[in-house]
């Protein structure tokens, strides 16, 4: 084993830091014309008359479209996740507005034109008349009964509704020593990739065939949404996913633009390109997080909880066919997270509001969870006055108890949470911390140390959808040695291509400057499902492991046959084939590559299969779709987790947070790749920070975004984020060959308990409670003046 | 409206007819096909548009090419072939390579440029002028530990 | 992107610039002055102004200069803030201006971004203007009826407002060369790194030997929709000892001058009042530090 576990650089690397990736927007074809849409300036209102006549007599224009045209001309797209599959609502949705729009950005029609600068003109000339409808944007008034619907047929807002039950837990509340209740409230942010989206359609008439280069995680079900939509044969379209500039979920699902923009290039005979504004994206892109997480939870005078109820009211903003809300439901499956709470029941209500529709954003749903978890234990902590940690150690699920069946069917594989916490508290000095608060307190600073834990379900699978736990490789070995490695998986810059060719050039025994990943295009790669929760590296490279394996297997029989020896005394290493032992018998690689190739007649290769190839598929294990005598299904087969500590400055006079230091120890299973893992946590961390403290997309009472630019929608800069402290802590997955887990998405999730936890814990002479997000400076100061003047109860914030 | 520019870029004289509209960074990446230069934002913050305006780092989406007549611009295309020293890339962006201070790459070409004008004007930056060095640059995938750690280290082999 | 077509002028002398600006208004057209962009660029991709013709300052020679002229220190409109931030002249006359210069926007925007422009754009979040408002600086402005000079605080009219017309143009800034026992501070208040200020506060302060106040001068910014000048008690403070309770006297009075913040999202009026008095109080304080 050379490369797996070694700190090998991304093999993009050289490529991309030179300026030489090519991203959709970069892909360019002759004649094509350019796609603007035109968008809904209101939140909620019925489309009375579309005026398109100013537009399509603009120089330059070359077709014009409204939701009538694409009603005529397109089926619905199918959801990513459709709600209905869950016992939900659903509602059709077309590439435009058919007759209402339901929050400010939604699509209502569109213009190809020769030029960008034409199209927006173009764009700019049509005319909408609306009429308006009454708006909500609170979750909680959208459950009224006398809130306006957005969809009236529902005859309600409340999109699902969901309840995980187990154990007894009134009994569990009757016998506890303590009850106590808490409202916590997640704040509305996105993941926003520094790359908008970009699509550029190209409709060959002459073939009949359909192209369709596109940022997006999911080329292949891209694919069949597409022939569905446009009512194609799936065998003439080809998408391509050039390089993608970070997707961290949104690009997952189909857009609406997606077919929009082939149904344009069908409709002129040209290609289109479409590249996304950040106002666009901003608005329409995609929104995560915003919910209320109410708790009610007993434990004993000795830190033991011993039941929990909560109530999850998920905000999920318009229904699209992107697959946002199961966020939402994905927050209550995953309740109670790493700690052993038998009697537990949740009680989710997904609810649509005026608001930009939710879309996948890295998490998923587990940071509500963890935020949750996080908050549940140290308000125990706080009233049986007991270390924060503790109480996390005395209720985590015990190692040796894996499997573990969690209520709602969430089957934790493995893993050892007591020892993640305690190291990581040992890395932290979380022991003398105590100390260095109180000499720096003396001296009018306000540092405070928080713990956390998250628990990351990765790989998740879900019944009747793309969603799914298995993928598909090829590993194509050339004449001349080469070795080509073609899967389902797909890079949105996660390093999972470089982790691949590891795995290959580790199985083959080949220098891994031989080996080239190819990702992303539908006509030359295996089935695939693509690239989201954490699933490329663990499930791609399985599946990249079997294929190289197959491979390898007749390379040494080969070789063994040339070399007079049995193929379990041969070793390979960096391309030479040795006798174990013997470091002067050997062959190269490549040899007996061009051997297989040229003489697969001859007497080492007669008694075989031609061909150095193979395509495997690998199914993952510990995914539970027929329900137990409970009713459960378990769609998480892999339960990576990190315990964190952090270290929090707050300057009392202004409410400013400063990240001072972050410790992980993560588990994400066998580590292929340090560099690639940590950089992913790094990553994460900083997308939880960003999302605890400075980012937020903000709505007025009329459903106007008010953190429309990044302007105002505050992303951090290399300043606010700290450079994460990351340990490993590798118990391998009893489920994939080589133990991996899945890391991506974990780091993500924690920083929400853990700094809020510290934040508190700075703040713990003005007994500062921590509720609600963001924790911008304004909210921090105002609860620590509210504790100043005596008004404690206020100081809940 | 269109308008007549000359410039350098990349070295070599360029003249173009562009519309008064066009954005530098626009021109570069559709009209001279230098596509490494990228958009992300349009509104000057995220620092994806970097380039170099006689010597200085700019962000491309907040100047009209049809006001950058008679400067000399250089992207990452031109850095890279004029700076690299040995290998096929400046120590700089080998660093880079070495501590994967990218990921999705779309932030890296304006960020190498904005490490290069830091370390012109700083040799030996401490962390903290390094951050801020790079906080015109957003990178939404790093969180930008690697991007400090390749800069301390180009720094400190400078030293050496 | 920018949806509306302008015409775009490339003049070389302040004279054209004029000739130019007084044209179109003649015309009854929409025209811009274009200097480093950092400020109209990005309102016009957003859509938010789509002027009929742009005139670049950017090809008028001998914008950028900086001189020393006898106690007062001409810097050119078109001085960005890097070149002001590196200035020597500008470090050792007025420091201030070169501290305020260097915490705008970030390396880029530096880069381009121009001290006129600023002036011109006047955001109420902007740095320089409770800074030049502090330093009584003279603006230089030359219209098609010639030039005049116009003292800093009456540039910043109202909200998004100078007292500049469409025809004129900003030439030169005029500051005073401070004594070089001049302590002076600019700190600034920001959601994140290269952010607008949520609240700025610059101070110069001068020492007696007996360390009592010869002078102090304060200018704010996210205090009002204009720069706030604390001239109400400048002048009753020289004379007085300077300690924690000279620097609460003006933290205080700056509370009290905040009378209308314009609140934002993440900072409504109340929080920003009280910023003002701590980003005022860092201020002075720095100042006081640095002061002979
Ligand atoms: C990401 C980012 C962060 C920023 N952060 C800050 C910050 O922290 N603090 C801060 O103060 N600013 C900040 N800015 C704004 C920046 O300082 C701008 O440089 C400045 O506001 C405008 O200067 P400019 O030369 O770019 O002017 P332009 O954008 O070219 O012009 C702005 C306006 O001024 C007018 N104008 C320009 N020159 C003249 C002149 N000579 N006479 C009359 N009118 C003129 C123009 O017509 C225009 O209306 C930021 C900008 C960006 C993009
Ligand atoms: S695209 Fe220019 S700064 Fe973002
Ligand atoms: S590497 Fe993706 S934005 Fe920086």
């Amino acid at each position: 084993m050379a490369y797996i576990g070694s700190a090998v650089s991304g093999i993009l690397d050289t490529k991309l830091v030179a300026g030489k990736g090519q991203y959709t927007a970069d892909v360019s074809l002759p004649d094509m014309g350019y796609m603007a849409v035109v968008r809904s300036p209101y939140a909620h209102a019925r489309i009375i008359n579309i005026d398109t006549g100013a537009a399509q007599r603009h120089p330059g224009v070359r077709i014009v479209v409204t939701g009538a045209d694409i009603q005529q001309w397109s089926k619905p797209i199918p959801h990513t996740l459709n709600p209905s599959a869950f016992g939900g609502k659903t509602t059709d949705i077309y590439c435009l507005a058919i007759d209402r729009v339901h929050y400010v950005g939604t699509p209502v029609a569109a213009v190809v034109a020769d030029t960008r600068h034409a199209a927006t003109e173009a764009a700019n000339l049509i005319e909408v008349e609306y009429a308006d409808l009454p708006v909500v944007i609170d979750a909680e008034q959208a459950l009224e009964p006398d809130s306006p619907l957005l969809y009236p047929e529902w005859e309600t807002n409340e999109l699902m509704h969901v309840r995980f039950q187990g154990g007894d837990v009134e009994q569990a509340f009757a016998d506890a020593d303590h009850v106590l209740d808490d409202t916590l409230r997640l704040h509305r942010h996105t993941a926003t990739p520094l790359e908008p989206r970009a699509a550029l359609a190209h409709y060959d008439d002459r073939a009949e065939r359909l192209t369709l280069w596109v940022s997006t995680q999911a080329p292949h079900p891209l694919r069949t949404t597409l022939a569905n939509t446009l009512q194609m044969d799936e065998n003439d379209i080809q998408v391509i996913q050039p390089q993608v500039g970070g997707a961290f979920g949104v690009k997952i699902p189909t857009y609406q633009e997606d077919p929009l923009a082939c149904l344009l290039s069908k409709r002129t005979g040209k290609p289109v390109k479409w590249i996304e504004e950040r106002t666009e994206h901003l608005m329409a892109g995609g929104h995560a997080r915003e919910q209320t997480l109410k708790f009610s939870v007993a434990c004993q005078a000795d830190g033991s909880v011993t039941g929990l109820k909560v109530r999850i009211i998920g905000d999920v903003g318009a229904l699209a066919a992107l697959a946002g809300w199961g966020m939402s439901y994905v927050a209550s499956f995953v309740v109670p997270g790493p700690y052993k709470i038998p009697n537990c029941e949740v009680d989710l209500s997904i609810v649509v509001t005026n608001k930009g529709p939710w879309n996948a954003y890295r998490g998923f749903g587990k940071e509500a969870a963890s935020f949750l978890m996080d908050r549940v234990m140290d308000r125990v902590a706080d009233t049986v006055r007991m270390d924060r940690a503790a109480v996390r150690l005395k209720n985590f699920v015990p190692k040796d108890e894996f499997p573990y069946v969690q209520i709602s069917g969430a089957t934790l594989d493995s893993g050892d949470y007591v020892k993640a916490l305690q190291d990581v508290m040992d890395k932290a000095g979380y022991q003398t911390f105590a100390e260095e608060q109180q000499r720096l307190r003396d001296q009018g600073r306000h540092i405070g140390m928080g713990v956390g834990f998250e628990l990351t379900p990765e790989g998740g699978c879900i019944p009747d959808s793309f969603i799914g736990g298995y993928e598909g490789a090829t590993v194509r070995v050339s004449p001349s040695g080469q070795v080509t490695v073609l899967t389902g998986v797909t890079s949105p810059g996660s390093g999972n291509e470089t982790g691949i060719a590891q795995i290959v050039a580790d199985t083959l025994g080949v220098p891994l400057g031989t080996v080239r990943v190819i990702q992303g295009d539908t006509q030359a790669c295996p089935y695939g499902l693509g690239n989201w929760s954490s699933r490329s590296l663990f499930m791609g490279g399985s599946a990249s492991l079997y294929a190289a394996r197959e491979v390898q297997h007749k390379v040494l029989r080969v070789a063994a046959s040339m070399l007079e020896t049995a193929p379990e005394d041969l070793d390979c290493e960096q391309g030479r084939i040795r006798v174990k032992g013997q470091a002067d018998r050997e062959v190269a690689f490549n040899d007996i590559a061009e051997y297989v190739h040229k003489r697969a007649f001859d007497h080492h290769a007669f008694d075989m299969e031609p061909g150095l190839e193979s395509t495997r598929y690998f199914r993952m294990g510990n995914i539970h779709h027929v329900p137990d005598d409970k009713g459960r299904i378990n769609t998480y087969p892999s339960y990576p987790y990190a315990a964190c500590v952090a270290v929090v400055e707050v300057d009392v006079e202004t409410g400013v947070i400063t990240l001072l230091r972050y410790v992980t120890v993560h588990d994400c299973g066998t580590v292929i790749n340090p560099l690639l893992v940590e950089g992913q946590f790094q990553g994460a961390v900083a997308q939880g920070l960003g999302g605890l403290i400075y980012e937020q997309l903000s709505y007025d009472d009329n459903g106007q975004l008010q953190t429309g630019t990044f302007m105002d929608y505050t992303l951090p800069t290399a300043v606010e984020v700290p450079s994460v402290e990351i340990h490993h802590q590798e118990v391998p997955s009893p489920f994939t060959p080589l133990g991996t887990k899945g890391a991506g998405e974990s780091g993500v999730s924690s920083p929400f308990g853990t700094i809020v936890s510290a934040v508190e814990n700075a703040l713990a002479p003005f007994g500062v409670r921590i509720h609600d997000t963001p924790l911008t400076p304004q909210r921090v100061w105002r609860m620590i003046q509210a504790a100043k003047n005596g008004t404690n109860g206020g100081a809940d914030a | 409206m269109q308008t007549t520019i000359q410039l350098i870029v990349n070295n070599t004289p360029c003249e173009a007819t562009v519309d008064t509209r066009t954005l530098l960074v626009d021109f570069l990446r559709d009209q001279l096909d230098l596509t490494g230069t990228h958009l992300g934002c349009a509104t000057g913050n995220c620092g994806a548009c970097t380039v170099m305006l006689d010597g200085l780092t700019v962000k491309a989406c907040t100047i009209l090419a049809a006001d950058v007549a008679g400067s000399t611009v250089t992207t990452i295309e031109g850095w890279t072939q004029a700076a690299r020293q040995s290998g096929d890339l400046h120590p700089i962006q080998d660093a880079f390579v070495k501590h994967h201070a990218l990921q999705c790459g779309f932030c890296t070409p304006g960020m190498v440029l904005s490490v290069q004008q830091l370390l012109q004007e700083k040799s030996q930056p401490t962390e903290a002028d390094i951050r801020h060095g790079i906080a015109g640059n957003l990178c939404r995938c790093t969180g930008y530990a690697s991007i400090v750690k390749a800069v301390q280290e180009v720094a400190q082999t400078s030293s050496e | 992107m920018i949806r509306v077509p302008f015409q775009f002028h490339r003049p070389h002398s302040i004279d054209e610039v004029v000739r130019l600006l007084s044209q179109c208004v003649q015309n009854g057209e929409d025209v811009k002055l274009l200097a480093g962009g950092q400020s109209l660029m990005p309102s016009m991709n957003l859509g938010l102004v789509a002027p009929a013709h742009i005139v670049s300052l950017n090809h008028v020679a001998g914008l950028d200069s900086i001189r020393q002229d006898g106690d007062m220190l001409a810097i050119g409109a078109g001085t960005t803030h890097h070149a002001l931030a590196k200035s020597e002249v500008v470090q050792a006359h007025c420091p201030i201006l070169s501290e305020t210069a260097a915490c705008i926007g970030d390396v880029q925007v530096r880069n381009r971004g121009t001290l006129g422009g600023s002036i011109g754009h006047f955001d109420p979040a902007a740095d320089y203007p409770p800074v030049l408002v502090l330093l009584d600086a003279a603006c230089q402005i030359v219209s098609p009826s010639g030039e005049r000079t116009v003292a800093a605080k009456d540039v910043f009219v109202d909200y998004m407002t100078t007292s500049l017309s469409a025809d004129e143009v900003l030439t030169e800034i005029r500051v005073p060369a401070l004594p070089s026992d001049t302590g002076t501070a600019y700190v600034k208040f920001t959601r994140v790194e290269g952010g607008f200020a949520i609240v700025g506060a610059g101070a110069c302060l001068r020492l007696n030997p007996d360390n009592t106040c010869r002078s102090i001068r304060v200018g704010i910014c996210g205090a009002a929709p204009v720069p706030v000048r604390l001239t109400a008690i400048e002048d009753t403070l020289t004379g007085k000892a300077v300690d924690d309770a000279f620097v609460e006297v003006v933290a205080a009075a700056a509370y009290e001058s905040a009378h209308d913040p314009v609140a934002e999202l993440h900072a409504d009026a109340d929080y920003k009042r009280e910023m003002v008095r701590v980003f005022t109080r860092r201020a002075v304080k720095t100042a006081w530090e640095r002061a002979d």
